[in-house]
């Protein structure tokens, strides 16, 4: 009975050491997984540099030099400084034509009818300046000179209308007056009379060709035809002339011989699609001239039709030609996107529905207006409009990296999140779980459409996204399901992570890990299902709606701005606490609830909610980590891959392909219609060998696709020293997934531990391993035993498994030093930096430090004091559990705050002891003495040199532009701080909120381009911060202005001998004595520079047409004045 | 009687054998039509009577270039421009030239073929001045064949793209002498084809993609009701522009990649190492 008591406890212990011994290697794992080195973090690679030519063609790329064709490197970082690459405006001075946003090296400047332009849009060019040309009945939207050329060419008057839009020009040529142009022999043409000039014929403005008062040889009526560019069913005479608008009624067509304008023609303003009588269609309407088809009912006296453009109903919405509206393949928002999903934008086009995919990854989202129309009989009519736009969702991770130093700060971010159609508020950091420590968020604000991964790129950082949200938390709520499910949602909100359905609605093993806490139950992943149907998943989707109502626990603190910010925000919030049980507060209600209110579930009842009131341990604590999603093993599921072909609207992508299932692949991705099939199985497991290790450890008695054993070379027993992390790797024969556990598993799912590249197919598996002293265990309690044999004997299970599950087992074998720790503790890491700069005028810092073991650490002001004689103790944390992450490594903190501090520099030294647990001589017996540093570690801080300022912010003031929008380069140049004004800025329309980078990091001078499109006063806020600390905000002042309007002459006079006009605004003049047709660049100046008075010789016998041109290049199209001095009358 | 029956049975024979000469005459003429219609389609040459080029040497010109420059015509239009595009897309098993291209993410695009009327100008006068050349001498032996003596100076040869036609003009001077002297100073034909129009909707949207990094088709197709304007993004960023006259069946399609986005993070370390 003992016995079997004693294994039992063994077996507990075992468990026990197993467990937390997990804990401590997967955190240092997952950690260690996040960029391995260095140089990945910093994305650019150094190579790069700007191309004229690359080797596929492309012109001025940044890329790196092997890339580039031969002689075509320019060895700089960017193409802005290359002449070659220089982008501006390509004219061609004979055709009139330009090129904007050109090349230099493609302008063809060899020839010299071609010049360049630096203003890259061609705007400020005159000569590009297109207007309306007008060429007898047709019109085409091109610059002066080249409309020149084609009225030469044509034989035709110069008739060009500069200021006139394109759509403008389009409906001018709508306007144009016909006529009938009688010819000799009594033939007859119907066209312009600039057309009817040119043939030498009569015209007859606005009179049909068949006008029986002309007697020409056209009979009326003669057939009926469609008519290029126009949308009617028009009358043909019989010498091929169009006529009117075809009505059945044809005396009224007729109209007596004379033209009848589309709105006194029949069915004016309606679609008269598919109708018999009338052949008025109208494109805006819904309708177009089409000659008949199979099924359509004809015009009486022809076979066309008034063909109906509509789409009709779809998912029980009529849809009008030209209409466009957003499409999903599940539910959007909130975090909700499936994984393989893609939006969509389904317009009517000519009758039809076209698809077309916004960008995959969902990298674009589909956006949809709904514009009021009408009130219909079925109830409000509205015509929807949509559109591809890129995915913002970085906008929302600024706003949650961002730290807030006061409530005021964390509100205006908040309301940032609410406000930015691409976010959405998540918690807030007393929500159970989510408490960065010493960050202290105030919320999370996360995308509300989560970017979608690559699945197959394991060198991406999208698994260490999803390893941002790896937590612990000690509340009892936290060991219950709805716990677990909101850690998830939070989870797969960042992207394609944690448990969530693809676009077929299948949900793969959750690849979360959950350490003593709950996993997810099978009805939740059912309900979760749901969101691939896109219909269903709208009906119940309001539920997880968390951006209308905030479901918060509160617990003081920041309970107040909470519960007054959505208050401000007119939300509902729902509370809940032990006296009242849950409620919902209303935002009109006046006082809060004056019951202690603490952390619980607002789904809970009453009951439930009091057996987690209170915090507590009450046991060991619980860990989410959230990881990458991956795509499930599609098997023996028939079909499965071919799935993603089912639907030729929305052509499968790698993308949509990889989410259906692991081995699914895409073939022919660069035809129309891509098609997804299932990889082939060649049954064999991968072959798993050796890989690399670090130096002083070798790999040792190798049995192929068996064991390997792991040996340390500077010891005897060759056992591994605790405490240290050693970094070796397995590789595959085939790209495989591999995990890990100290205990034999049945299956790869059972294994808990990943290698490095977590859930990703690779053929290289590193793995980071590091163990703690036996010592660090028994003084956790009371263990020893089995727990030496096992770290003399220590076995690590591994399986590998390819994407068709083909796994294989294999052992690495190793053993860990279990001898006295007789090594010094060792600082690996200082928050802040040492000899980092601490912020002007401050007189204390806080410092962390990180050791490689528990220790209890102190400073001193001056070196070389013993550590017993040193009167400064910082607070350590000496549990084994007690270790904090820092950046990619683990450590155990030791903080204090550095008081006494002074200008220049400041050295502290600290010392360090180790084996905080041995107090007493029988601790001293057994674990041996304590192992303390003699040398110091030197840590420096120094004071910067004055406080950050913000020199300059320009522009200020007012800025005339011509049209919305305008762009504005904004600048701000700092001084002082850390380091002569080095610092980052941020520019925001509020005062208290953080808003936008402004300009690079790290510089003194910072600018930006804004784009405003509203005209009125504009207060820019902005605030620098530099890595000290030093902070200063300024603001600026713009009053935007638009002038697209001419100059006005508001006098005109006879003064000394001269003609004076006076302009409303600054301008200078021109005029000619010939007509208003001149150009400017000709044209006798009355003005040497901008100017509200002109002046011109006074020449009584002339008349002056006079034109005016303000700094913004805006003149009218005609003259703004024509004057005749001997009258002085003005026209 | 009998002479009735007799009558009638040698009307009989007579009709029959009326109706078999019918019968002959109407297949002997379906015959002769159709070999006619044969000869004409796959002897083109006979097409036209000489009699008709004798007096018009550009019709001769046209007829003779006429496949030659539609062919080029479809070609460019389906590869972005170009009759051998260097930097392209591979669509549809074809190579689809990137008019706007920018590799790097975030970025717009920078425009690679600026002068895009001139290029596309100067590819089909590359593509088909050997045909051109080959036509004008067999323009000449025809003529001297016909007994005429033949002076012929080839000029330049000039294409432009115009509204609705392509415009190929030679600078040539043509004088015959058989008889009488005629001298034709210079050719110039035309081939309908929108690709002008096409062109200047694609200069448009590359304005827009090398501004915005993206371009709205609904307003072309609002404007230009005959024009379908279709847009094909693929994962890599890469957008393909498919402009089609729904009158004439005539297409022109490019390629762009603008403001291209990495899938998910991509390179989003900074988040990483801030909330770490």
């Amino acid at each position: 009975m003992k016995k079997q008591k004693l294994k039992a406890e063994k077996s507990k212990i075992k468990i026990y050491i197993i467990f937390t011994m997990i804990l401590f290697i997967s955190i240092t794992l997952v950690k260690a997984s996040i960029i391995d080195n260095s140089a990945d973090a910093d994305f650019s690679d150094p190579l790069e540099q700007c191309c004229i030519e690359t080797n596929s063609g492309a012109q001025c790329q940044v890329v790196n030099p092997s890339e580039c064709k031969s002689g075509k490197a320019t060895g700089t970082k960017t193409c802005e400084q290359v002449t070659e690459c220089k982008i501006g405006c390509c004219i061609d001075t004979s055709e009139r034509t330009c090129s904007p946003q050109s090349l230099f090296s493609k302008c063809n400047l060899d020839n010299e009818l071609i010049r360049w332009d630096n203003n890259n849009d061609c705007s400020e060019v005159s000569e590009c300046i297109a207007g309306c040309c007008i060429l007898g009945e047709k019109v085409e939207y091109i610059t002066e000179g080249r409309c020149r050329k084609r009225t030469m060419e044509k034989g035709l008057i110069f008739n060009f209308k500069e200021g006139v839009e394109k759509t403008e020009c389009l409906a001018i040529a709508n306007s144009q007056e016909l006529g009938a142009c009688v010819l000799e022999n009594k033939n007859c043409v119907f066209e312009t009379i600039a057309e009817c000039a040119e043939q030498k014929g009569t015209f007859n403005e606005s009179l049909l060709c068949s006008n029986e008062n002309l007697d020409t040889l056209c009979e009326k009526q003669y057939s009926i035809q469609c008519v290029e560019g126009k949308d009617e069913i028009y009358w043909f005479d019989s010498c091929g002339n169009r006529e009117n608008i075809y009505d059945s009624d044809k005396d009224k067509s007729y109209n007596k011989g004379e033209i009848l304008s589309k709105e006194d023609s029949c069915g004016f303003d309606k679609n008269n699609a598919g109708s018999k009588n009338c052949g008025n269609c109208n494109y805006d309407k819904g309708s177009i001239c089409s000659s008949t088809e199979f099924g359509e009912t004809s015009v009486d006296e022809g076979d066309f039709t008034c063909r109906n453009l509509d789409c009709g109903d779809i998912d029980r919405d009529y849809r009008e030609n030209g209409e466009s509206w957003c499409d999903y393949d599940g539910s959007v928002k909130f975090g909700t996107d499936v994984v393989g999903s893609r939006h969509w934008v389904k317009k009517c086009i000519d009758g039809k529905v076209e698809v077309e995919g916004c960008k995959d990854y969902r990298t674009e989202v589909c956006i949809q207006e709904n514009t009021f129309v009408s009130f219909g009989k079925d109830g409000v009519v509205r015509k929807s409009s949509a559109t591809c736009t890129p995915n913002r969702w970085n906008e929302c991770m600024k706003i949650s990296v961002n730290d807030y130093s006061n409530m005021a700060e964390g509100e205006a971010a908040m309301t940032d999140c609410i406000e930015n159609p691409y976010c959405y508020v998540g918690y807030t950091s007393d929500f159970p779980g989510i408490n960065e420590g010493d960050k202290g968020y105030p919320f999370l604000c996360l995308p509300n459409y989560p970017p979608g991964f690559n699945f197959n790129d394991t060198t991406s950082t999208n698994k260490d996204i999803c390893g941002i949200l790896t937590t612990t938390c000690d509340d009892s709520w936290c060991r219950t399901e709805e716990w677990t499910q909101q850690m998830n949602e939070i989870c797969t909100s960042f992207g394609d992570c944690g448990l969530w359905p693809n676009i077929k609605g299948i949900v793969p093993p959750d690849p979360n890990i959950i350490l003593n806490g709950e996993s997810i139950s099978m009805p939740y992943r059912l309900f979760i299902k749901t969101y691939a149907n896109p219909k269903l998943a709208k009906a119940i989707g309001a539920v997880f709606s968390f951006g209308e109502f905030a479901k918060i626990a509160i617990d003081g603190g920041d309970m107040l701005m909470i519960l007054n910010f959505f208050k401000a925000k007119n939300k509902e919030i729902i509370v809940f606490g032990p006296g009242e049980g849950r409620q919902t507060i209303p935002p009109t209600k006046a006082g809060w609830p004056d019951v202690p209110i603490t952390a619980c579930h607002p789904e809970l009842d009453v009951e439930s909610c009091a057996q987690y009131i209170g915090s507590g341990s009450g046991g060991s604590e619980v860990s989410f980590s959230c990881r990458p999603w991956r795509p499930p093993k599609i098997g023996g599921i028939v079909g499965g891959c071919e799935k993603c072909n089912e639907d030729p609207d929305k052509p499968c992508t790698q993308y949509r392909c990889s989410s259906i299932g692991r081995t699914c692949i895409i073939l022919n991705d660069n035809l129309e219609n891509p098609v997804c099939v299932q990889s082939v199985d060649d049954k064999q497991a991968p072959d798993i060998f050796k890989g690399k290790i670090e130096n002083h450890y070798s790999f040792e008695n190798p049995i192929p696709n068996e064991e390997i054993d792991i040996e340390y070379e500077e010891r005897s027993d060759r056992c591994v020293p605790e405490f240290t992390t050693i970094q070796f790797s397995l590789k595959t024969n085939e790209y495989a997934q591999c995990k890990w556990d100290f205990e034999e598993k049945d299956s790869y799912d059972e294994m808990s531990e990943y290698f490095n590249e977590g859930e990703d197919f690779a053929k290289e598996h590193e793995l980071n391993f590091s163990m703690p002293s036996i010592w660090t265990f028994e003084n956790e309690g009371e263990l020893l035993g089995d727990l030496k044999t096992w770290f003399a004997n220590t076995k690590i299970h591994v399986r590998c498994q390819d994407h068709h599950a083909n796994g294989r087992d294999y052992i690495v074998n190793l053993c860990v030093n279990s001898a006295p720790d007789i090594d010094v503790p060792e600082i690996l890491n200082y928050n802040p930096e040492s000899g980092s700069y601490f912020a002007y005028g401050e007189n204390e810092k806080d410092l962390t430090i990180y050791l490689n073991e528990p220790a209890e650490c102190k400073y001193s002001n001056d070196p070389e004091i013993d550590y017993d004689s040193m009167s400064n103790s910082m607070d350590c944390k000496t549990k084994l559990n007690d270790w904090k992450t820092y950046g990619k490594e683990i450590g155990w903190p030791c903080s204090t705050t550095l008081t006494g501090l002074i200008e220049d520099e400041n050295i502290f030294y600290i010392k360090c002891k180790d084996k905080p647990w041995v107090k007493t001589q029988a601790d001293i017996t057994k674990y041996e003495e304590r192992n303390v540093n003699t040398d110091d570690f030197e840590y420096i801080l120094y004071n910067s040199e004055s406080k950050l300022k913000i020199e300059s912010v320009s522009p200020q003031n007012e800025i005339t532009v011509r049209t919305a929008p305008v762009s504005v380069d904004l600048e701000v140049i700092t001084s002082g701080g850390m380091d002569n004004g080095k610092s980052i800025c941020y520019y925001s329309k509020r005062k208290d909120s953080l808003g936008f980078q402004l300009g690079a990091e790290n510089s003194n001078i910072h600018s930006t381009t804004l784009s405003i499109l509203e005209e009125g006063e504009k207060i820019i806020w902005i605030k620098c911060e530099d890595e000290a600390g030093n902070i200063d905000s300024e603001n600026s002042t713009l009053n935007i202005k638009f002038d697209n309007e001419a100059p006005i002459i508001v006098r005109a006079f006879q003064e000394g001998g001269n003609l004076k006009l006076i302009t409303n605004e600054e301008a200078k003049c021109y005029y000619d004595f010939t007509n208003c047709d001149f150009d400017l660049e000709n044209a006798s100046s009355m003005t040497t520079a901008f100017d509200k008075t002109h002046f011109a010789e006074w020449n009584l016998g002339k008349t002056y047409h006079v034109k005016c041109e303000d700094i913004l290049g805006t003149s009218s199209s005609g003259c703004a004045m024509i004057i005749e001095p001997s009258k002085l009358e003005l026209k | 009687m009998k002479n009735m029956k007799k009558r009638k049975r040698n009307v009989g024979n007579l009709l029959k054998q009326k109706k078999g000469q019918v019968t002959i005459f109407i297949i002997v003429a379906v015959v002769i039509v159709v070999l006619s219609v044969l000869i004409y389609m796959f002897y083109p040459k006979i097409k036209g009577n000489f009699s008709f080029y004798e007096k018009n040497p550009s019709a001769f010109i046209h007829d003779c270039l006429e496949k030659e420059i539609k062919d080029s015509a479809i070609r460019i239009s389906e590869q972005g421009g170009s009759i051998s595009p260097e930097h392209y897309f591979i669509y549809d098993d074809k190579r689809v030239e990137y008019l706007c291209y920018n590799e790097e993410y975030y970025l717009t695009c920078v425009v690679q073929q600026p002068m895009l009327y001139n290029h596309i100008e100067s590819e089909i006068k590359e593509n088909i001045k050997e045909k051109a050349k080959t036509c004008f001498e067999d323009l000449e032996n025809t003529y001297k064949g016909k007994g005429y003596a033949v002076d012929l100076k080839q000029g330049e040869m000039n294409v432009e793209l115009i509204p609705k036609k392509i415009a190929i003009s030679f600078n040539s001077t043509l004088t015959l002498t058989k008889g009488k002297t005629e001298t034709y100073k210079s050719f110039n034909i035309f081939v309908k084809n929108n690709l002008y129009e096409l062109v200047s909707i694609a200069n448009s949207i590359v304005e827009w993609e090398t501004t915005y990094g993206d371009s709205e088709t609904t307003t072309y197709m609002n404007n230009y009701h005959d024009l379908k304007v279709e847009k094909k993004k693929h994962t890599d960023g890469t957008t393909i522009y498919i402009l089609t006259d729904s009158n004439t069946g005539n297409k022109f399609q490019f390629a762009s990649r603008s403001l291209a986005w990495p899938p998910g993070y991509g390179a989003s370390e900074v988040y990483v190492s801030q909330l770490t």
